[in-house]
Parts: C-alpha cells; sequence; structure tokens
C-alpha cells in the first residue's frame, strides 16, 4: 500500500442532498432477491450436477466391472473365489465375505457342470458389481479433523484474535507457542498442552485463542467421530520497524 | 439533564434491536435503519474514495450486504453502526485493491491534535504537519486504517475495535505501536 494515498487537508464538499440523491433502498431489496434466487438456483444445479455425475460414475462402474467377466473363463471365476477368502482370513468384518463366499460358492460348481453362457456371466457380473463395493468398505477409512469454516478463516481468527501480551510489548519477545490439543468427538478442544512455551504470558494467551477458536468438524474413523491430536504454532510478533 | 439523555440512548438502541429483528423476517423493515445510517456510511466511504459515483456504488453495496448477512449479526455489545462501518471499511479496502484507484486520506487539523501531542508534543509540531502525508502513504493499508479511524476521524478505541473485529486492548497496542513506527519513519528522514 505504499504511496498511493492522497492526503487531503480538509474534508471534501458535499451536500445532504447530493447524498439523498442516490439513495434507493427499492434498488436493494430488489437486489437482494435477485441474489437469492440466484443463490437458490445455483443450489438446485448443483444438486442435479451431483445426481448425474452419480449416474455416470454408476454407470462407468457397471461397465468397467462387466468387461472383464463377460469374456472370461472359469479361471476368472476360481480367483474371485480366493479374493474374499483372503479378505475373511484377515477378519476385518466377518459377516460380509463370509456371505460372498457361499455365493461364489455356489456359483462356481455351476460352470463345471454347464458352460457358461452369456446370460450366467452378466447375471455374475452384476453379482459382483454388488460386492466389490462391500470388499471395499473393510478398509479403514480415517478423515482428519478439519475447521469448520476451513483453514484459512482459522488463521484469519488467530491473526486478528491473538493478542501479543501488553507486559511484554518492550521486550521484542517474538516466536512461536507450540500448543497440542485433543479435538473431542463434538469438534471441541480439550486438552490443551503447551509443547513449546515462550513464557506464561504467552502460554496463556494461546491456551485463550485455542479455547475461544470456532468449532472443528471432528476426526472420523470409517464415518464415525473419533478424538485427534492437533499440534499449531502460534506466531507472536511484535511489528518490524523498517526505515528505508 | 444527562440522566434523561442516556436514557432516550438506551431507548434507540433498544428499538434498533427490534428493528433489525424485524427485518430479519421482513426485510422492508430495514428501510429505517437504511435512512438512519445512509449519509453516515455514505462519508465514511466518500472520504476515502473521494468521487461521487464510485461511492453511492459501494455504499449501496455496503447496505446489500448488510441486508444479506443480517442474520449473522447479533447484539453482542457490537452497535449495529460498527457493524455497517465494518462492511463499509471492508467493501473500501476490495475496492482499492481490484482498481488500484488512489485512497484518500482527510486530514483535518482538529483531529489530528491529538496524534499530534500523542507524538512529540508541541516541539516539533509544525515539522511533522509537514511530513506526515508522506509518513501516511508509507504506511501500510491496515496501519493506516487504525491510524484513520483513530486519529483522523476521533473515533473512540472502543469503536475502533469493532470496527476492525479486534479487542479494545489490542487496537490500543496496535495503536501505539503504529505511531511508534511513525516517530521513527519521522525522525528517520
Amino acid at each position: 500500500m505504499k504511496g498511493k494515498i492522497k492526503v487531503m487537508n480538509a474534508t471534501p464538499e458535499i451536500t445532504d442532498q447530493e447524498i439523498r440523491q442516490s439513495m434507493d433502498f427499492d434498488r436493494i431489496l430488489l437486489e437482494k432477491e435477485k441474489l437469492e434466487l440466484l443463490a437458490g438456483r445455483k443450489r438446485v444445479r448443483t444438486t442435479f450436477l451431483a445426481i448425474s455425475a452419480l449416474v455416470i460414475l454408476l454407470g462407468a462402474f457397471y461397465v468397467i466391472t462387466y468387461k472383464p467377466f463377460s469374456d472370461s473363463d472359469s479361471q476368472n471365476e476360481s480367483s474371485e473365489l480366493t479374493e474374499p477368502l483372503n479378505i475373511g482370513d484377515t477378519a476385518h468384518s466377518a459377516t460380509v465375505p463370509a456371505v460372498i463366499k457361499t455365493d461364489s460358492a455356489n456359483e462356481i460348481s455351476q460352470p463345471s457342470k454347464q458352460q457358461t453362457s452369456p446370460l450366467t456371466s452378466a447375471k455374475k457380473s452384476e453379482t459382483s458389481a454388488e460386492s466389490h463395493p462391500e470388499e471395499q468398505t473393510p478398509e479403514n477409512v480415517y478423515e482428519q479433523a478439519t475447521p469448520l469454516s476451513g483453514y484459512p478463516a482459522l488463521y484469519e481468527y488467530f491473526n486478528d484474535a491473538l493478542v501479543y501480551p501488553a507486559e511484554h510489548v518492550g521486550d521484542s519477545i517474538h516466536g512461536d507457542v507450540t500448543v497440542i490439543f485433543v479435538i473431542d468427538v463434538a469438534g471441541k478442544p480439550v486438552n490443551i498442552q503447551v509443547e513449546k512455551s515462550l513464557g506464561p504470558r504467552f502460554d496463556a494467551e494461546a491456551i485463550r485463542v485455542i479455547n475461544n477458536m470456532p468449532a472443528w468438524e471432528p476426526a472420523k474413523f470409517n464415518g464415525k467421530p473419533v478424538p485427534s491430536k492437533i499440534r499449531l504454532p502460534l506466531t507472536f510478533e511484535t511489528e518490524k520497524i523498517t526505515i528505508d | 439533564l444527562t440522566f434523561k439523555s442516556d436514557i432516550s440512548v438506551k431507548k434507540q438502541l433498544l428499538l434498533e434491536e427490534e428493528v433489525i429483528r424485524e427485518a430479519k423476517k421482513n426485510p422492508q423493515a430495514f428501510r429505517s435503519i437504511y435512512e438512519q445510517y445512509y449519509k453516515a456510511i455514505f462519508l465514511f466511504v466518500y472520504h476515502r474514495v473521494g468521487e461521487k459515483e464510485q461511492t453511492a456504488d459501494i455504499t449501496s453495496q455496503v447496505f446489500l450486504k448488510a441486508l444479506v448477512n443480517l442474520e449473522k449479526y447479533n447484539f453482542r455489545g457490537l452497535p449495529f453502526s460498527s457493524w455497517l462501518y465494518r462492511i463499509a471499511s471492508n467493501e473500501c479496502n476490495d475496492f482499492f485493491r481490484k482498481t488500484k484507484r488512489t485512497r484518500m486520506v482527510v486530514l483535518e487539523e482538529f483531529h489530528a491534535e491529538t496524534m499530534y501531542d500523542e507524538m512529540f508534543g508541541d516541539d516539533l509540531r509544525e515539522e511533522l504537519r509537514n511530513k506526515l502525508p508522506a509518513i501516511l502513504g508509507r504506511l501500510k493499508q491496515n496501519e493506516l486504517q487504525i491510524v484513520e479511524l483513530r486519529f483522523l476521524e476521533g473515533r473512540p478505541f472502543k469503536e475502533v475495535a469493532d470496527i476492525l473485529n479486534i479487542t479494545e486492548t489490542y487496537a490500543k497496542v496496535r495503536t501505539y505501536r503504529i505511531l511508534d513506527k511513525m516517530k521513527k519513519m519521522f525522525i528517520g528522514k
């Protein structure tokens, strides 16, 4: 922002009448309605997009899983059989693979007697399309905790809220206070500890700011909220004075 | 007499609270607020932007944003006027960032007195007066903003803090830090 200002020594003149001329509350009401209409339309559009994307994805998934089995022979089928068995061994979730196992065992007994007709293989690909997502669920999914309003907003909050302790203004202490805390299942910080300290006043300020920060989305394990540990450095610095 | 005026101020606030609550349901109710604050916000913007048409645009944008985001405003010690000034201040910053226009600063002797006193007392006043425009020009955007709100517009720290969405203590700490910086600039050149 250097340079680009113009200092005026008196308030620029403008009459009340001139100010009143530009008043137009009805236009603001109109624009508000327009904005809301636009926002509503956007919402409809995005849901429509989401639905069509889902349909396309499902279609693609069907095609991909269909192909290998449509020109498959018994070799493929036997390999399919071993897969669920393996998963059953690791025992992530015992019930789902067991069902698959019996299903495919029934099917594998048939091809020995009758040749695979296109009809049965198509049917098989259907069942495999169903079973695939189930095979993937036992893989554990972990989602990290994130601030509800996003990290940039959180940092902005820190920038605004973090107050350099007034008692130390003259001491030119600066650096990071590293804070460790747990985001509990409700998205609130608990068990706040200072890992790297700058002194009691700084630590207290850091803890105050963490305590008052906006809520988080808790970490999730397989979709279930779980507590998670977060480490954050908070920077205290006095204004750097540069004289050029 | 002061007692009397105190009551009327309270009454006004109460009324305002009611009007805003009503406006959350029915935007038409916002009209009285618009009429009450239009001039103040217009001048606030005008003193920074310096051009009538742009100012009118930005001012109506401020009220539009206030109306659209009215749900987010709640009475927790923040006067509605400060909230409007906050939006106006952000809109002005956006305007200067996008258009790269020259930002105006109104420096009226009457208001700047406090700042001269804070900086050097009487001795160097004349010299400071001459150099001040250059020094203000070297401040960062957010530093200029706080000096302007506090000294050039003579707002109390509480209001400065409300507008900038920071604590009052921090507003003070920052203000004196910036004054120090300005002093050093003054001595340096």
